[in-house]
């Protein structure tokens, strides 16, 4: 059943023909607003996350980790899912990001990029096309070596 | 560990789509009009089994009240690691997509775990998926709540005891009820907030 899950995701996205990636939430709740236009020219991880998803609490050290190295090779954005709002603030402050994050209260970029789950990271080539997705719960250097392999 | 829990939720999730199987089959529909859900049109549509809990805040609820209404009702419990979260996730973008026809539509969630699920733990629930007065959350003692599985035909091994291991596994498709009380549609649960959008005006003006 997880190959399966995991099939489902990929399929609209892998491959030769990665599909474009959809339109970011316009709610920021940390600086600056990044739409998929701005990310551009360079590989980008868009890591869907919630307060109240305990994997996501698990992956969050990672992220500040991540998101601290990168140094302009990539980009890091977070995309708060239908989500509590003053517990995604606690949230941000509690694993001190300073990376991009923005609100999809809702739901529905999460639709667009087919969530089946939380956390998951949309990996962007530089055209800004989905050319990987990392379900579950990841850590600094499975991220960099996704974004590392589209780059 | 956390493998263990993920796949145990898919489990759960191959279930419901068993048991959403099932019901979807019997043939094309010779009812256009009420074969337009987005969900998957339940056949025969039969009355919602009864169902009279207490929510958590100690207040009776019973499904006949919502006559008039489109009602959801799902099965979960607060510390549910994957499937539950996500399917109140997913209400509450429906709720938020909604608007003013939110008002149309009533949320029951009924209890999976008679130990874990608290007046407490389903507040805190609650405010953490801003689903406070947006939601019932109906719970009760474990004869009470087998009563509501066995009568929904849910599937729920619940733990033995207050300190048994903390996995609930159980079935976990959504019921749509329409108007006149009769199941119409059964979601996934990996439905998308959409179908719910979709399909809460035909349930309630039915």
């Amino acid at each position: 059943m997880a190959a399966v899950v995991a099939a489902e995701l990929l399929s609209g996205s892998g491959g030769g023909t990665a599909r474009a990636a959809p339109p970011l939430p316009r709610q920021t709740l940390v600086p600056p607003r990044v739409t998929i236009a701005d990310l551009r020219g360079r590989p980008a991880a868009i890591n869907f996350w919630a307060s109240w998803c305990d994997p996501c609490r698990k992956e969050a050290p990672g992220l500040a980790a991540l998101a601290g190295s990168l140094r302009g090779h990539a980009r890091l954005v977070g995309v708060d899912w239908s989500d509590n709002a003053t517990g995604a603030q606690r949230f941000i402050r509690q694993y001190r990001w300073r990376f991009p994050n923005l609100r999809d209260a809702n739901g529905a970029s999460g639709d667009a990029y087919g969530i089946r789950g939380l956390p998951t990271t949309f990996i962007l080539n530089a055209n800004g096309r989905i050319a990987d997705v990392l379900s579950g719960p990841q850590n600094a250097a499975a991220i960099r070596r996704a974004l590392l392999h589209v780059g | 560990m956390r493998m263990s829990k993920v796949s145990k939720g898919l489990a759960a999730i191959a279930v419901a789509a068993v048991v959403v199987g099932l019901a979807a089959c019997g043939g094309s529909s010779s009812d256009p009009a009420k074969a337009n859900f987005a969900g998957l049109q339940a056949k025969p549509q039969r009355p919602a089994p009864p169902l009279q809990l207490r929510d958590s805040l100690g207040q009776p609820v019973n499904i006949r009240d919502y006559r008039g209404k489109a009602v959801l009702v799902t099965f979960i419990y607060t510390h549910c690691p994957d499937v539950c979260p996500l399917i109140v996730g997913h209400l509450h973008a429906a709720l938020a997509r909604l608007g003013p026809e939110a008002s149309k539509l009533q949320i029951i969630a009924v209890s999976t775990d008679p130990f874990g699920d608290t007046p407490k733990t389903v507040k805190r629930f609650l405010a953490a998926h801003e689903m406070t007065g947006k939601m019932e959350y109906l719970i009760g003692s474990e004869p009470q709540l087998a009563k509501a599985w066995k009568a929904w035909n849910v599937v729920v091994h619940p733990p033995k005891g207050p300190n048994a291991p903390d996995i609930v596994e159980h079935s976990a498709e959504i019921f749509g009820i329409d108007a006149s009380g009769k199941v119409a549609t059964l979601y996934p649960a990996n439905f998308n907030p959409g179908m719910i959008v979709h399909d809460v005006p035909r349930l309630a003006a039915e």
